[in-house]
């Protein structure tokens, strides 16, 4: 989980909730993380054994996207959920949010041997990995 | 990976839509500048060329280029066609590795901009040599700022001092100084939570942080 996310104290009540999907929520260690650059992300998430950062993102997707790019190349998958104003977000939202797609996310990211992006929003869960993005983006 | 055709920005690289240039360079920027600039060949080829649907993405190189070019504009104090094509030479002289220190700046006899570089006088539009006029001590101290940032990868964000754009940080999003915690997410936990429940979410954040945080990004909260 990326800094960001850390204050929601998410871990406890998503791993209570998706324990059978065989997937765990772990926090970055704060003395490790707290303002740590972009390049040190993949070896934090190697040390505690994370294989993909949970991100939550309220604006400004299209500059975001590229560094997820940047770390999905860095070999860590990244699950990147969207909160647009539209949404009423709160704490309790964020958690239903991704309890509603925990099972796809837990499915993709065990299934597959590269790393992806997965984006979350209210309604779906896509993943796709590098290649497939930057092919999209010339489509 | 095989052949990759589409964008990919490195680890550590900054990374700005236009609307994101404006935000970190207000109160004094706004996306219409930063997009005549940048068609205007200003700014140089961005990293990507928007279309719909997809935002033009610029360089923290770029940034530093609006930055700059909007101090010289400002304190220049003069239309845009006329110094454009000095504010374009003169904006990417902290760029092309110059030792910075032994430039000074002047207004020319003609009310162009000149520069000394390291015993060579000239008028930077035209590069003709010249007596240098009156010295514009303003336009090296902007350099200066200019080159600074660009080492270091960091532009401070203007009446908030808890906030930067860090190149090496979540791509150069906004965040409170040595933290990853952008600006538009503690904004979000304000609008939703309160300063006083964010706090206790963020103990390690002090107050005028949060606060700065919710200002910038636009959201009320109560003192």
């Amino acid at each position: 989980m990326d800094e960001n996310v850390t204050g929601l104290n998410l871990a406890a009540t998503l791993n209570a909730r998706i324990e059978q999907y065989g997937c765990t929520f772990v926090t970055f260690p704060r003395d490790a993380h707290q303002g740590a650059p972009d390049e040190d992300v993949p070896s934090i998430a190697r040390a505690v054994g994370a294989t993909a950062l949970l991100s939550i993102n309220v604006q400004d997707f299209g500059a975001k996207d590229q560094y997820f790019r940047a770390l999905v190349d860095a070999g860590v998958s990244v699950v990147s959920l969207r909160i647009r104003s539209s949404d009423t977000g709160d704490r309790e939202y964020i958690t239903n949010t991704l309890l509603k797609h925990v099972r796809k996310i837990a499915r993709t990211l065990n299934g597959t041997s590269e790393s992806v992006v997965i984006s979350v929003d209210r309604s779906n869960a896509r993943s796709a990995s590098l290649r497939e993005i930057l092919d999209r983006e010339l489509s | 990976m095989g052949a990759r055709r589409g964008i990919l920005i490195a680890l550590g690289e900054g990374v700005y839509t236009v609307p994101e240039v404006a935000r970190i360079l207000q109160p004094t920027m706004n996306v219409y500048k930063v997009r005549y600039w940048l068609n205007k060949g200003l700014l140089g080829k961005p990293i990507r060329r928007g279309s719909r649907g997809r935002p033009h993405l610029l360089s923290f190189e770029q940034l530093l280029k609006v930055r700059t070019i909007q101090d010289f504009r400002e304190t220049l104090k003069l239309p845009l066609q006329r110094v454009t094509p000095a504010i374009a030479k003169l904006s990417d002289i902290p760029f092309a590795g110059k030792d910075w220190h032994k430039l000074s700046f002047f207004r020319t006899e003609e009310g162009r901009i000149g520069v000394s570089d390291n015993g060579h006088t000239y008028e930077v539009e035209t590069e003709q040599l010249v007596i240098p006029e009156a010295v514009l001590p303003e336009l090296e101290d902007i350099a200066r700022e200019t080159r600074r940032d660009w080492a270091r990868g960091v532009v401070d964000i203007r009446k908030y001092s808890r906030l930067v754009s860090n190149s090496k940080v979540v791509a150069g999003s906004p965040t409170i100084r040595e933290t990853r915690l952008e600006t538009s997410f503690i904004a979000y936990v304000v609008k939703r939570e309160g300063v006083k429940r964010t706090l206790e979410m963020y103990p390690y954040l002090d107050r005028e942080a949060v606060e700065q945080a919710a200002e910038f990004e636009g959201v009320p909260f109560a003192a």
